[in-house]
């Protein structure tokens, strides 16, 4: 792909975790690509596949960030549903000819700052590699 | 009384639907009393001229999706002349099982069609052509790039979904047809079906909290009549999908497979049933058995596209192939 591409990324975070995460890397001053738009949720668990196909059709990549499994999640399990959701839905992607890489789940807890801004940057670079996403029109 | 002036035209279309009608039986009689069938290419021996030159139409009603240009054209004709659209069958609502074509490329399909398959003799690989066949005055329609419901191109005013839709539905459309004689206007985006899902009207055991351990096929052992398939690890899109089906499946101990399409506000039918099959999927266990082990049981569903949107993947948010992967 051209050197101008820049992948827009989707990030849906939970407000316990990823969020908090993200605001880490914030106080931490630590850089990271410009490249995302956040979205507070109130729990991984939270997020219905519908959101995520509805976010991939306006970006790039879906980035999805909550508590560590097994035991953070602040409601018990929110993030195992995530995590079956997300590895079913992305079978279904695969079928549909999007790369499943696109929606990536991370789990950042909200001391984790510096993966916060190792995760956006991988991401990205990994998205400008793929480039635009496109469909049969 | 006057006499509705009726018209059904065809989009992609297996010819169940035309079926259903003839299982409706005796009440043919009166929708015969009631309408004047100015073309209807099963029924009638009106030619697409007839179609034509009639200016206004009581009721048009449309059968199958939109494969071709031509399916597009008959059916802006329709929309047109029709003072109520309707839109009968899953393919019409939501695309149907052509719709699951949309998961490939149209150039793709063609090539397997013409050149792949074993049995075609095609050593130069030729596919249709679409040129004019001046001699004969034919005209090939072309393929388009996807399958498409047909409220994406026309407004539509009554929707009878189901594949076929069964007899209860064509006789309330029958009785629609006899009010119109009246001048009774059925209310505008009129379901003939029900507004709650399948689950309402399912007579099985349903457990309190779904929980499945590990998924099954219906060859799978034996299949238990009085109790919840998804409990049984089956699945089964009756959570999902809209009832008035009469719950045939069911009681013929097979589970939904989602003909009659969404549920009132749901949009994605397959994704909604995605989401709620994995969280039920070791519900309340994760934490025992762990990322890998549920990674291993939803690798267990090879073909969650077909089997999550075997009728409404036309009609869904992600409705076409993308172009990230190769192959078909």
């Amino acid at each position: 792909m051209s050197e101008e591409f820049e992948p827009k990324i989707i990030a849906f975070l939970c407000r316990w975790c990823g969020y908090a995460g993200a605001d880490m890397a914030g106080t931490s001053r630590l850089k990271y690509p410009p490249t995302i738009t956040p979205i507070r949720v109130p729990c991984t668990g939270r997020i219905d596949m519908e959101h995520v196909l509805r976010a991939l059709k306006i970006s790039d990549g879906v980035l999805i960030a909550g508590c560590h499994t097994p035991g953070d999640c602040h409601y018990v399990r929110g993030n195992f549903q995530c995590f079956k959701r997300v590895t079913l839905l992305k079978k279904f992607l695969k079928q549909m000819g999007i790369n499943p890489a696109r929606v990536r789940l991370e789990w950042i807890s909200a001391t984790e700052g510096r993966k916060f801004a190792r995760v956006i940057k991988e991401f990205t670079e990994e998205l400008k590699e793929l480039g635009p996403l496109r469909g049969v029109e | 009384m006057r006499k509705i002036k009726l018209a059904v035209d065809y989009g992609s279309i297996c010819g169940g639907c035309d079926v259903a009608f003839i299982d409706a039986g005796e009440k043919l009689i009166e929708l015969a009393n009631a309408a004047e069938i100015v073309f209807w290419p099963a029924v009638v021996d009106g030619k697409e001229e007839d179609l034509r030159k009639t200016r206004e139409i009581d009721i048009g009603i449309f059968f199958g999706a939109i494969r071709t240009e031509r399916h597009k054209e008959a059916l802006e004709q329709l929309r047109e002349k029709s003072r109520i659209l309707v839109a009968f069958g899953t393919c019409a609502c939501y695309g149907g099982i052509p719709g699951l074509a949309n998961s490939v490329e149209s150039r793709v399909l063609l090539k397997k069609g013409y050149v792949a398959t074993k049995s075609t003799d095609n050593p130069d690989g030729k596919l249709p052509g679409f040129e004019e066949f001046k001699e004969a005055a034919l005209r090939l329609p072309r393929l388009r790039s996807l399958v498409s419901p047909i409220c994406d191109f026309v407004d539509v005013d009554i929707w009878v979904p189901g594949c076929p839709p069964p007899v209860e539905s064509v006789n309330k459309l029958i009785d629609v047809v006899k009010d119109l004689q009246e001048d009774q206007v059925p209310p505008k985006g009129l379901f003939i079906a029900e507004g709650r899902s399948l689950c309402d009207f399912c007579e099985r055991e349903k457990p309190e909290v779904l929980r499945i351990k590990r998924f099954r096929r219906v060859h799978e052992g034996e299949i238990k009549r009085d109790e919840c398939f998804l409990k049984q690890g089956i699945i089964c899109l009756g959570p999902v999908t809209r009832g008035g089906c009469g719950a045939r499946c069911i009681d013929a101990n097979m589970p939904c497979r989602g003909c009659f399409g969404p549920v009132p506000n749901v949009e994605d039918q397959g994704t909604r049933f995605l989401s709620a099959v994995a969280s039920a999927l070791m519900a309340e266990e994760e934490r025992e058995v762990g990322e890998e082990e549920l990674r291993k049981l939803i690798d267990e569903l090879p073909d969650p596209l077909g089997l999550f949107y075997m009728y409404s993947l036309a009609a869904s948010i992600i409705n076409r192939r993308y172009l990230d992967l190769e192959g078909d």
